[in-house]
């Protein structure tokens, strides 16, 4: 491996721009994500206070080992949706370290609407557990939730069985889950704690059951205290529903990571380490390196340089389809296989990044993708040649290799450009966008055309003549709904990837990712690589 | 939840250890110290940050020895939570962990005891078990004689209550 | 000349049996341990060639066992014993008892220990011998008014004691006749109770004493000698915690005046062997008799580490019948040498005696420090003996060097699984007052709130929980985070 050479000059005027453009992005990230994990209205905390409840990231701060990271996933769900009264989706999921394991935590926020699920909730839910079940991550389940929001049962109910399912799985995986019950887990929500291996209950605030005391005076006539009907000491004393009953928060916490300590640690899936090194380029120039255009184009292994151990690359095919940038390095002393879009993609750009692709499965390597990519290259000569036969073996490889593959949508994403960089819907372990970063069917500009041309075309058919205001009226709604949705806030807040993250904390997002998805083994399915 | 450690009859400090490889992060009352702690030579060598010292321990439980800056130190620690599982009604009343008959009484109402003390000898299911002091006190009440009977529950013997423990300033 | 025996058992325990040991090594001797089941482990059995247990009603009882002793002998052969200090050193009837086995005593005939071993006739030996006595009754009092007399006839205040006491039971200090009432009650009620007699001493009380004393050597052929003085001011509970060789309140002149006082008083008994006369120095420079030991004393290293003789070994070599090798202008002092008694005791709580496991036991070395000790790591520190754990004693070219080695060595005294007054013992030689030599008999309780410990500032507190924390299993090694992640440390996105 070589160190990367930078072409990047602090002082040029380009840079700076960019830099104070990024900086922005960055100071509004972290604003965002100030605000949607701690801006409460003073009436919810004195709420939770009076209830002798902490909030959901005291509880994390119990729960977590201190001087150790704590990956949030999916921070910024439903902040765009349901006019922002759901922040984080009343949920707070991550991969954290607790008595010295690696977990996923999935924490309800009962800080406002009594923590209850939203449709994203749902979904993030079902998320986070996929990510615990690809990953082999044990799973805390830290439950303070009053339940579905019943004005939106629809939505939730097509997704809500899934969480169910794949806490099932999970166990049948042999993956440990442990709940700390601080709420009511009524009707489904009973399942969570219940299907979990160990449940820890707090007296006098948790209780589980499936219909609560109004209910089952409605339906029975019988009356009960909740203590009675699903109380801690009920259920670890009789019924067995769960197993230890403590008399405060904090005991809760202590107690799970004692639970925690107690399970097996396992080994991680073999791969090549070596001793983590910082980059030997400043991280900090990312910002001054990604364009603040999404239209202009930028070199990709100035950001390969600003992420990996010491700026060390092993270029490959360095010298074909130059717009794939392919090439092995170590993130926090973990190897990856990198494929970073330097623009379109041409046949030989695919080609190489499908030989790419099954070389680093023959060696168990995670791949990583960076996209920067507007798409397949278009136009006669190119489909003569068969690009979509290229993108379609791209796709092929891509969808079928047996590594973790892992995506950062560093600019533009867009089309089968998505696809075959392994976007979201290709179901990648993990998948983090940058602020600046857009992603759509197509950009926004050539849709609007399009869409531009096809309503001018049916007026025409009609025998009418849209009049220049009329064509600029059509192209701006167009273009307005896809400025809309394909912003990186808006993706994020519909769970489009695992989280916005600053380009600064790439490194460690990716470090973390790695040394997680190391957790299930890596099979390799027997196949030879292609020299196509 | 952080132990507490208490060096000698001090104050009590919040005290939490992450590790990593030989380096720790010890949180001492919401404050971050880097340090480890090393054999060296017939002993150890703690580094806190800049400092470095020689110095020997020994752990007898709970408790640690220090020999450090020229004289011998102890200091307790704590499980804050093993703490608040112990004290309340529960010592105060020694109860049946099963039903079964009672065999022998060792204690009367006045009778001083210590913690572990043997207040008297149940048979249940052809065995014989000890029911012992849960902690040091005064037996206030011995609720059953030889040959009573009893179930799984039932107060066998209960110590005069202890005050509330006066929190001091 | 008499040859060496061959085999020595050591009727004692702890430090002293070690030392005693290490000097039969020395001489090619080989050693003998008794020991009570307590002391099995301990350091002065595993030291011994052979090892010997024996039996008594409490552990001390057994280090008191005559007949065991002399069984142990005829067991093993050995043909002489050396008592030690305390248990049986100053008990003539055992030195009788083994003379009558065949066995040497190595210390005095026992008629010098008698004669010492009681304060009336010490005191009229001493008077007979021209050793100035402090002004008192001649005899004990056993009658109240006899010793008010007494005590107005030679000045108040005056100081009560028990006739067959020591260790500071049934002492009583009277400062009027009313006084002196009341404390005679008290004083020989106290006497009686403890040692079954009740007769009293009524003699002057000297306010600012110091305690100095002599030690001699005299062999069986006629020579005494002395090895100069002990000044022994630092005391607490009557008991010495400190002692140093020279004394910094005598000149050369007082040195040779009182060292001939003490050969003239152990040639007036016939006395043979080590032994040592105790004397009160007042602050004008009189010095008056206390006592003679009749043995070994405890802080006999000083001694030897400023004469460069090894007491011991003359003791072995005058009990085998030979003569002393070298005469009075043979001995000089050279530099200086403190002792420091290492007491497993809470010197901050009264003094109280400290149990406790030694989990870890470490003594310094270097230059001019010498460590007598009896305990091995693992041991239990129990109440069925003497709390003494060790003598850190250190030897310089001055007082003030002497001092500064004490200090670092007592710093690196290492016992940690008992209480002990090692950081005490270093805060009493770090006194201005000590360093100007000001000792007297009342320094501890005088300096007492100067002496408290300090509490450990914050930084030192800081780095001791740090090290409790890093130390404590509860803090559970194997639940560290897994690397990369430690690394990042508390990284959030």
């Amino acid at each position: 491996m070589h160190r990367l050479e930078t072409h990047v000059d602090p002082n040029a005027p380009g840079y700076r721009a960019f830099y104070q453009h990024n900086k922005e992005l960055s100071a509004e990230l972290r604003e965002t994500l100030r605000k949607a994990r701690h801006d409460r209205p003073q009436k919810a905390l004195d709420r939770l206070a009076e209830q002798q409840k902490l909030t959901v990231r005291e509880r994390l701060d119990l729960l977590l080992d201190r001087g150790a990271p704590f990956l949030e996933l999916m921070p910024l769900a439903a902040n765009r949706h349901y006019d922002g009264e759901a922040p984080q989706a009343l949920l707070v999921t991550g991969i954290g370290v607790v008595s010295g394991r690696e977990v996923m935590v999935i924490a309800n926020d009962s800080s406002l609407k009594g923590g209850a699920w939203y449709p994203i909730t749902t979904r993030k839910i079902v998320r986070a557990l996929q990510v615990a079940l690809e990953n082999r991550l044990p799973v805390v389940h830290m439950l303070d939730s009053g339940g579905a929001n019943l004005h939106l049962q629809d939505e939730i109910y097509s997704v809500a069985g899934h969480i169910f399912q794949q806490q099932c799985h999970l166990s049948a995986q042999g993956i440990p889950q442990l709940a700390v019950v601080f709420g009511y887990c009524t009707a489904g929500a009973a399942y969570t704690p219940t299907l979990c291996d160990q449940t820890i209950m707090v007296r006098e605030r948790g209780a589980i059951f499936l219909a609560g005391p109004p209910l089952v005076k409605a339906a029975t006539g019988e009356e009960n205290t909740t203590e009675e009907l699903g109380g801690a000491d009920m259920h670890t004393t009789v019924s067995g529903v769960a197993d230890y009953a403590v008399d405060s928060e904090a005991e809760a916490l202590a107690l799970a990571r004692d639970v925690v300590g107690v399970w097996a640690r396992r080994d991680k899936a073999d791969s090549d380490r070596r001793v983590p090194e910082d980059p030997f380029h400043d991280p900090d120039q990312l910002y001054g390196i990604i364009p603040d255009d999404i239209k202009k184009q930028f070199e990709m292994r100035e950001v390969i340089a600003r992420v990996v151990d010491g700026s060390l690359f092993h270029e490959f095919k360095p010298n074909y389809g130059d717009t794939m940038v392919c090439g092995w390095a170590f993130i926090w002393g973990f190897k990856v296989g990198i494929l970073g879009n330097n623009g379109v993609i041409y046949s030989e750009a695919a080609n190489k990044a499908t030989t790419f692709m099954q070389l680093c499965d023959r060696d168990s390597i995670p791949l990583l993708f960076l996209h920067n990519v507007t798409g397949f290259m278009v136009g006669r000569e190119y489909e003569r040649r068969g690009i979509t036969k290229d993108g379609a073996k791209m796709l092929m490889v891509q969808a079928n290799v047996t590594v973790p593959k892992l995506s950062v949508l560093c600019h533009a994403s867009q089309g089968a450009g998505n696809y075959a960089m392994a976007g979201r819907t290709w179901d990648p372990r993990f998948v983090y966008a940058w602020p600046n970063s857009r992603s759509s069917i197509m950009g926004p500009e050539q849709a609007a055309d399009v869409l531009t041309q096809v309503r001018v075309a049916g007026l025409k058919r009609r025998g009418e003549e849209p009049s220049p205001d009329e064509v600029s009226t059509i192209k701006r709604e167009v273009t307005a709904y896809f400025e809309s949705t394909y912003h990186s806030y808006y993706l994020t807040s519909d769970l489009r990837d695992d989280g916005l993250i600053d380009p600064i904390d790439t490194r460690n997002t990716l470090g973390m990712s790695l040394s997680a998805v190391l957790n299930a083994p890596i099979v390799r399915a027997p196949g030879g690589v292609l020299r196509i | 939840m952080p132990f507490e450690i208490t060096l000698g009859d001090g104050d009590a400090h919040a005290v939490d250890v992450a590790r990593r490889g030989g380096r720790a992060t010890v949180t001492i009352d919401g404050r971050d110290y880097h340090g480890s702690l090393r054999p060296a030579g017939d002993g150890y060598e703690l580094t806190l940050e800049d400092r470095a010292e020689p110095l020997w321990i020994v752990v007898q439980g709970d408790e640690v020895l220090v020999h450090a800056f020229g004289r011998s130190w102890s200091l307790s620690i704590v499980d804050p939570i093993e703490r608040s599982r112990g004290g309340g009604p529960s010592e105060d009343v020694a109860t049946a962990p099963m039903p079964g008959t009672v065999v022998r009484v060792e204690v009367a109402a006045g009778d001083e005891v210590a913690k572990g003390d043997v207040l008297l000898v149940i048979e249940s299911m052809k065995m014989q078990s000890e029911i012992t002091a849960l902690r040091d006190g005064t037996v206030e009440q011995v609720f059953l004689a030889v040959d009573d009977t009893f179930d799984r529950g039932a107060a066998l013997v209960a110590l005069v209550p202890e005050p509330e423990a006066v929190e001091a300033d | 000349m008499s040859e060496l025996p061959e085999k020595v058992l050591v009727a004692n325990r702890g430090e002293i049996a070690v030392r005693v040991m290490r000097t039969l090594r020395a001489l090619g001797i080989a050693s003998v341990a008794v020991y009570h089941r307590e002391d099995a482990d301990g350091r002065a059995v595993r030291e011994a060639d052979e090892a010997v247990e024996l039996f008594g009603d409490t552990p001390v009882g057994a280090y008191l066992d005559v007949p065991g002793i002399v069984a142990a002998c005829g067991a093993t052969g050995a043909s002489a014993v050396h008592p030690g200090f305390g248990f049986l050193s100053e008990n003539a009837s055992f030195a009788e008892a083994l003379a009558e086995a065949g066995i040497t005593f190595i210390g005095p005939p026992p008629s010098a220990m008698r004669s010492m071993g009681d304060k009336i006739e010490s005191k009229r030996l001493a008077a007979a011998a021209g050793v100035p006595t402090l002004p008192g009754s001649p005899d004990a009092v056993s009658d109240v008014e006899e010793a008010v007399a007494i005590a107005a006839e030679i000045g108040f205040p005056v100081l009560m004691k028990a006739s067959a006491g020591g260790g500071g039971k049934g002492m009583r200090i009277a400062n009027d006749a009313a006084e002196c009432r009341e404390a005679f009650e008290r004083a020989s009620s106290e006497a009686a109770a403890s040692f079954g007699d009740g007769r009293v001493f009524v003699e002057r009380f000297i306010g600012r004493p110091r305690h100095v004393e002599v030690q001699v050597l005299a062999d069986g052929h006629g020579t005494v000698l002395h090895l100069g003085e002990r000044e022994c001011s630092i005391q607490r509970r009557y008991q010495k915690v400190i002692e140093e060789s020279p004394s910094p309140a005598i000149d050369a002149e007082t040195r040779a005046a009182m060292g001939a006082t003490a050969v003239a008083l152990a040639q007036a008994v016939g006395y043979v062997s080590a032994g040592t006369v105790e004397m009160i120095l007042d602050e004008d420079g009189s010095f008056y008799f206390l006592e003679m030991n009749t043995r070994l004393q405890v802080e006999h290293p000083v001694t030897e580490l400023v004469t460069g003789i090894d007491i011991v070994a003359e003791q072995i070599r005058i009990a085998a019948g030979e003569p002393l090798s070298f005469g009075q202008d043979d001995v000089r002092m050279d530099g200086w040498a403190i002792e420091a008694r290492v007491y497993a005791e809470d010197a901050d709580n009264d003094f109280m005696p400290a149990i406790g496991r030694l989990g870890l036991v470490r003594f310094p070395a270097g230059e001019g420090i010498r460590v007598d000790h009896g305990v091995v790591e693992g041991q239990q520190v129990s109440a069925s003996f003497d709390p003494m754990i060790a003598k850190v004693a250190a030897h310089g070219a001055t007082r003030a060097e002497a001092i500064a080695r004490l200090r670092d060595a007592l710093r690196r005294t290492v016992l940690l699984g008992t209480v002990t007054n090692t950081a005490y013992l270093e805060r009493v030689l770090a006194h201005p007052d000590f360093a100007a030599g000001e000792t007297h008999t009342n320094f501890l309780a005088v300096h007492a709130e100067a002496l408290a410990p300090v509490p450990a500032d914050a930084d030192v507190e800081r780095c001791l929980v740090a090290a409790a924390a890093l130390a404590s299993p509860r803090y559970d090694q194997r639940l560290a985070a897994p690397e990369p992640l430690a690394s990042m440390g508390s990284w959030r996105p």
